[in-house]
């Protein structure tokens, strides 16, 4: 293995606390009595909700029919009753119509039958993508089928397969990788078998050697042409930017997607998604996510149903060690939502639920220490941006690059004056874009 | 309590209060060193600045009601500013850079993060162009206070650098106070002779020099160059401590000589310019004597060059002794000049200028007399006059206007007037009259000149009188004698007429008969009606002037008045002249020599050292002067009374003379004087007390010599007295031309030698120069070692630049005295590096509390670079740029040309390191981009370049960083981050 390569501007190096929920094997959660499936489990237009109040689901029915072109179909986690279907607000904030579903007590044994998806044509595997509403899972939540269209005149030269998991804290696609990493990379070869690129990478953080070590073995056992790439730890390389700048040294013009410089880029979670789609018929009803945070009594990583609520989550975690509970965070420190709803569901991109210490922190003033545009993977100037949000110039953000903006938080993070920098561009954002 | 707040929910742990705290400790090192080097007064200047900061900042917190204390940056603040000032500065000054740096600098734009300078910085600038010497005074630290070494200058090296010196052939070039140059360089000493000595002479007196001087002159030759220009010649090179001594005692027996030789050849020797100004009339201007001529200025405008003419005339006329033979003529550009028949002696300028000045004021001063009767008549100012007929007689321009007396009328004044104008043509031709209301009056042609109104009204009353008592002279054509005869200022004249004849009598002491000749000539001038075409005989006193026609009788009157009128004149002006007979003026003045110089009457007594001149010199010296000065001293005689000499003149001494002959005799009796000191054994003979002040360093003190002592001053409680011992020892064996068989011992506040003989006072110059310069390099040394005060390795080696000296930094640290530990030494040896280098780099130099130790600073500054607070960007840019420019172009000024310039010692030296690390990384005032703050970087490289190599002060680290933190807004506006995924936008075709 030659140089360990990173992408080059910008990032930061947070503490990974990934040792916290290393270890936990992924545990299957109990089917929790209740669960809550929004009709928003992805990027892009919300599922019409095909249930009423009263219906009963069997798992993996659909219940939510993809409504537009950038949408996913959802399926019934479980088999059970709609006892409500309602409002529910989302651990973005966002508010979405959900189905409140009793599961029954016993649940059916399904997906045990393997397909084999080599008769499948590429076409017929990418409708088995878009039939299992099968979304990106690293967080995005885009929905993959649209991905895997390539656009005429464009073609793919490289797939990227994203290991990276740099938000701290977060294990599961670490487990996956360890646990899972045969239906993975049988993923991949689907996806190879829809898109046909020249070359294929898993970038993998060097943190996890063990990762590493496993896929490649795995690798040379199968004979696929995959190659993994170890890459520096480095927030933010797992964003499809960072990361293929990292991996094939290719910068995405502003504004513009992978397809553009011949990329596609894929969560190994996807992968693996994708691997029961196509092998075992299975919608996408069920993840890994890693329950962690300082204030879990046990960390680990389980394999949930979507729809599940935190408070189940949480509970089996062993609960929370303390009061002194500072905020819950659906998916990474860095880029995840806090809330504080304990009955919020999760959705297909949560990748994991923290239970995060208080901080205190106080705000003071911008002191031109210039760590933030040091730090900044865009090559932005948060500084700027944010005193011109500040004072309400939206349009001359938006020109020193707001909207290239993705919030990735490196910004605020190293910022020794603690401003609230992300906040300030989300809002400007909004502001910037009603103008 | 659960919260929701944005994205990232984790933070660095990065905060202002963490990295002030981190910075503080990074610069504890530094400041720690700074005050075990310099003691106790360094921590307490440290602890005044951090709690005048810490305080402002408070104060402005309560006012501002942000609690800003917390942050920490106030601490830094303070605590750079204490690191930035001298250990020993007083109190006040950190206070006040406190103060500007956090109310000026930082609150005026609204606190921590808005400040567009670093305040310590600023705060620092600011006082150090406030009170410059107390942010300039540093002081050694302890550790060169108790043990150091003076690279280059062990006792031996010393004594050799002496011989260096001077075999460095400096060149000294100084007047020889006679007009000439004295020049020495390497073993030649070229003598500019004053010009009028032929070689013979000037050889004779250089055998004399030689042999005077054994001492210092020994094997020394001398030679005529190839411009005939004296040269001596010294068996080895000159050592520069002579030079100066060496002058002195050329300049002296230049002196002596040339004031024994005017006995010989005085005007010829004569080469003094001189000359003194006078004021006349509202007229200013001078007298200048040069070789043979005197100029003297007057005002062109109101003196034609005949009446400058006559009146030279007169002063060669009057002062005989001092004129004769001259010619005079008038110079171009407002002077007269004469021309003497030759070069006038330098004694006798004094006399010459003091007679010509009053002569020409007393010119000019009687032509204002004149001039005020000229502008009255040509104005239509009239004269009035009784006419001795109960009314008056006026005369105003062409008018003469005459009141009616008793009884007559316009009538018989018509028939009057008309005789009047066929009468006497001469007065009346072309006249008119008419009546007016109680007076008659006639008109002239012409307007009527001034000097004619009194002749006229004089005539118009005798014939008025003729009118009226009808008696009138009908023979006007006949002759009568009319004699008139008046006194003058104490002398007679007289006129008498008879016919065409008017005789003159005049007194011819004063009025000689050229003066009387244009005395006529101007009476045609001014009175042409009855002089014109006249002639004149004789002479001596009496002359007759023959007008041209018989003068009417009735015109006696009148002419004669004119004669007596103008010839008094003439007699006053020229009675002031003669001073013989009038002469009373006594005069008593010093003769610089202890006694007096005295005029009276005919007799001049001169006093003179009995002691030290027997009559036999004086008579010698008395002859040489009338010899010298046959004109003035003609016919004297002389003679001896107890402590004087006497001159006898033939006769009383014009007063006009008695400055100008003290001067000249003092001029004499001051040769005679220094000439003794020629002629007789010098030694023996002295009596000079001499001395010369000299500073070293914070000492000053003097060198005293008498008799044959020769004391120098030091600082006793610094120098112990073996230590002068050892010293005096060297000099004796330095100098044993100087001071060989010399004793030396302490006195209470100087250390003594003691020569075996009197010390020649001609010697007195050069042993004060050796032993002032010699001394005070002593003490100065002697200082370095054990005190106090120090420059700056920068400062010291720039003052040197500013000195003249060239070279390595090294060879001008060491010329300075500048000592270095033991440690650097040896380590030095060992590694080939200066042994300042060394000494900076660990700390062990003069400076600011917190910037001596460069080697501390690096550590601080790695630990946070390490600890993420600053980039390594700015401190390697910066002291990489200046490194850079410093070997490129820094060994310019020193004279060692490019790629020359030394790097390592200025890197450790002044602010830089502390500038690098900790001043220009300060956040606020930096740019924001890496791409921006490598140009900050560099630009700070570039500008503490600048002012360090080219500017007037030594150290530039602090302006360079203020300077580029203006610049800062202007490079973040420009210099923006390449942003991820930026294309560059393509130029549509058109």
């Amino acid at each position: 293995m030659g140089r360990i390569s990173t992408f080059r501007r910008g990032g930061v190096h947070p503490a990974d606390k990934k040792s916290l929920a290393k270890e936990g094997r992924i545990q299957v959660l109990p089917v929790p009595s209740e669960l809550v499936v929004s009709m928003s489990q992805h990027l892009g237009a919300p599922a019409a909700c095909l249930k009423k109040k009263g219906d009963r689901v069997e798992k993996g029915e659909k219940v939510g029919q993809a409504a537009s072109f950038i949408s996913a179909d959802v399926h019934s986690p479980v088999s059970g009753v709609v006892a409500d279907v309602r409002k529910v607000r989302l651990a973005s904030g966002a508010v979405a119509d959900a189905l409140v579903i009793k599961s029954d007590e016993v649940q059916p044994e399904m997906y045990q039958k393997k397909y084999d998806w080599q008769e499948n044509t590429p076409a017929e595997l990418l409708g088995l993508v878009k039939d299992m509403g099968i979304v990106g899972m690293g967080g995005a939540t885009f929905p993959t089928s649209v991905k895997l269209s390539i656009p005429t005149g464009k073609s793919v030269d490289v797939l990227v397969i994203n290991g990276v998991e740099c938000e701290p804290y977060l294990t599961a696609d670490y487990r996956l990788m360890m646990e899972r990493a045969e239906g993975a990379l049988d993923g991949i070869m689907v996806l190879n078998r829809i898109l046909s690129p020249k070359k294929i990478i898993i970038g993998v953080e060097a943190n996890k050697p063990d990762a590493i070590k496993h896929l490649e073995e795995l690798i040379s056992v199968k004979g696929y042409p995959i190659e993994v790439m170890t890459l520096k730890m480095k927030y933010p390389q797992g964003d499809e930017k960072q990361l293929l700048k990292a991996t094939i040294g290719r910068e995405i013009p502003s504004g513009k997607l992978p397809i553009d410089i011949g990329a596609v880029v894929c969560n190994i979670g996807t992968t693996y998604a994708v691997y029961e789609a196509a092998v075992f018929h299975k919608p996408l009803i069920e993840r890994i996510i890693t329950v962690s945070g300082e204030g879990i009594t046990k960390p680990g990583n389980f394999l949930a149903p979507i729809g599940t609520k935190t408070s189940d989550l949480i509970a089996a975690a062993g609960g929370y060690n303390t009061e002194e509970i500072g905020e819950l965070v659906s998916g990474g420190p860095m880029m995840g939502f806090a809330f504080a709803d304990e009955d919020t569901p999760v959705t297909k991109g949560s990748s994991g639920i923290l239970a995060l210490l208080p901080v205190k922190i106080d705000t003071g003033v911008c002191v031109s220490c210039g760590q933030c545009v040091q730090h900044c993977p865009m090559g932005l100037m948060p500084n700027k941006m944010f005193r011109n949000i500040r004072y309400g110039n939206y349009q001359t953000a938006m020109e020193l690059g707001l909207m290239d903006c993705k919030e990735c938080g490196c910004c605020a993070y190293i910022c020794p004056a603690h401003l609230p920098l992300v906040q300030g561009f989300k809002l400007g954002k909004k502001m910037g874009r009603k103008k | 309590m659960k919260t929701v707040s944005v994205s990232p929910h984790v933070h660095s742990g990065n905060s202002i209060r963490r990295s002030m705290l981190l910075v503080t400790c990074a610069l504890l090192p530094a400041a720690a060193w700074g005050v075990w080097s310099f003691g106790l007064s360094a921590l307490i200047v440290l602890l005044v600045s951090i709690a005048s900061s810490l305080l402002t900042e408070y104060l402005l917190g309560l006012v501002s009601k942000e609690k800003t204390l917390s942050d920490g940056s106030a601490l830094v603040t303070g605590l750079l500013i204490g690191m930035n000032m001298p250990p020993t500065v007083p109190l006040y000054v950190p206070v006040l850079a406190s103060v500007f740096a956090i109310l000026v600098v930082k609150w005026t734009f609204g606190g921590l993060g808005c400040n567009w300078m670093n305040p310590a910085l600023a705060g620092r600038v600011f006082v150090f162009f406030s009170f410059t010497t107390l942010m300039s005074t540093f002081v050694l630290p302890g550790a060169l206070q108790t043990d150091y070494v003076l690279p280059g200058r062990t006792q031996e090296a010393i004594v050799q650098s002496a011989d260096e010196v001077s075999a460095a052939t400096l060149t000294t070039a100084e007047p020889n106070g006679q007009g000439g140059m004295i020049i020495i360089a390497n073993k030649f000493v070229q003598v500019d002779f004053p010009a009028g000595y032929g070689q013979d002479d000037i050889s004779a007196w250089a055998d004399a020099v030689i042999a005077k001087y054994p001492e210092v002159f020994s094997g020394v030759t001398h030679f005529f160059n190839s411009s005939g220009i004296l040269e001596f010649e010294f068996p080895s090179k000159i050592n520069d401590l002579y030079h100066k001594g060496i002058i002195s005692i050329i300049r002296t027996e230049i002196s002596n000589y040339l004031a024994i030789a005017p006995a010989a050849d005085a005007v010829s020797a004569a080469t003094k310019i001189s000359g003194v100004s006078y004021r006349a009339d509202g007229f200013e201007g001078k007298t200048t004597i040069a070789n043979k001529f005197i100029t003297v200025d007057y005002p062109a405008d109101r003196f034609t060059a005949d009446d400058m003419a006559r009146w030279a005339d007169g002063v060669i006329v009057s002062y005989p002794e001092l004129f004769a033979g001259a010619t005079h003529f008038v110079g171009k550009g407002g002077y007269y000049e004469f021309s003497l028949p030759e070069k006038i002696g330098d004694n006798l300028h004094d006399l010459y200028n003091s007679v010509v000045k009053g002569e020409i004021v007393s010119l000019i001063g009687s032509a204002a007399e004149d001039e005020e009767a000229d502008a009255v008549s040509s104005a239509t100012v009239s004269t009035t006059a009784d006419s001795g007929f109960g009314g008056s007689i006026s005369i105003t321009n062409q008018y003469i206007t005459i009141d009616y007396p008793e009884g007559l009328g316009a009538a018989e004044f018509s028939a009057w007037a008309d005789g009047l104008i066929d009468s006497y043509p001469e007065l009346f031709e072309g006249a008119g009259h008419f009546e007016g209301r109680g007076y008659y009056e006639l008109e002239l042609a012409d307007a009527l000149p001034e000097k004619m109104h009194a002749p006229m009204i004089s005539f118009i009353r005798t014939r008025l009188a003729e009118l009226v008592t009808g008696e009138v002279d009908a023979t006007s054509g006949a002759t009568k004698t009319t004699d008139l005869t008046f006194d003058e200022s104490g002398y007679s004249a007289g006129v008498s007429i008879t016919d065409k004849y008017v005789t003159v009598t005049y007194p011819a002491e004063i009025i000689s008969d050229e003066m009387i000749q244009k005395f006529v000539a101007s009476l045609e001038d001014d009175y042409t009606v009855f002089f014109e075409g006249a002639s004149v005989s004789g002479g001596n006193g009496n002359i007759e002037i023959e007008l041209y026609d018989t003068l009417g009788n009735d015109y006696h009157d009148m002419v004669c008045s004119i004669v007596e009128t103008e010839l008094s004149k003439l007699i006053r002006k020229n009675a002031v002249v003669d001073a013989v007979s009038a002469a009373t003026k006594q005069t008593f003045q010093p003769s610089g020599f202890g006694g007096t110089i005295a005029i009276a009457n005919r007799y001049v007594t001169v006093d003179y050292q009995t002691d030290r001149l027997t009559q036999a010199d004086m008579s010698a010296w008395a002859d040489g002067i009338i010899a010298d000065y046959p004109g003035l001293f003609n016919g004297v005689t002389y003679f001896f009374n107890d402590s004087n000499i006497e001159f006898v003149f033939p006769e009383k001494i014009k007063d006009a003379y008695h400055d100008g002959l003290v001067s000249l005799l003092k001029a004499e009796l001051e040769s005679v004087m220094k000439a003794d000191v020629v002629l007789v054994d010098a030694v023996s003979s002295a009596t000079k007390i001499s001395g010369v002040e000299y500073t070293a360093g914070d000492f000053s003190g003097a060198t005293s010599i008498a008799n044959k002592f020769v004391t120098v001053d030091y600082p006793v409680d610094r120098i112990p007295v073996e230590e002068m011992g050892a010293w005096a020892d060297g000099i004796i064996a330095k100098y044993p031309d100087l001071f060989g068989g010399a004793r030396h011992f302490a006195g209470a506040t100087y250390y003594e030698f003691e020569l075996p003989s009197k010390i020649n006072d001609n010697y007195h110059d050069l042993i004060n120069a050796v032993l002032a310069s010699e001394v005070s390099t002593f003490i100065s040394e002697y200082s370095a070692v054990d005190t106090v005060s120090g420059a700056t390795m920068l400062s010291a080696a720039k003052t040197a630049l500013v000195g003249g000296a060239s070279g390595s930094i090294d060879s001008r640290l060491s010329g300075a005295n500048v000592p270095v530990t033991p440690m650097a030494a040896s380590l030095s040896e060992k590694t080939g590096l200066s042994p300042y280098t060394i000494d900076a780099f660990f700390g062990n130099q003069a400076g600011c509390i917190g910037e001596v130790s460069a080697l501390l600073l690096i550590v601080g500054g790695i630990f946070l670079i390490a600890a993420g607070i600053i980039t390594w960007h700015i401190p390697v840019v910066y002291i990489g740029s200046f490194a850079l420019l410093a070997w490129i172009f820094g060994g310019i000024p020193a004279g060692m040309g490019l790629f020359h310039g030394e790097i390592l010692t200025p890197l450790f030296t002044g602010g830089l390191m502390l500038g690098a690390f900790f001043m220009a990384t300060d956040w606020v005032t930096t740019p924001t981009t890496i791409k921006g703050q490598v140009i900050f970087a560099a630009g700070c490289g570039f500008l503490t370049f600048l002012f360090r190599y080219f500017g007037s002060l030594p150290e530039g680290t602090s302006l360079a960083i203020i300077l580029m933190n203006i610049v800062t807004p202007t490079i973040d506006r420009y210099i923006r981050p390449k942003k991820f995924g930026y294309v560059k936008p393509v130029k549509e075709k058109k």
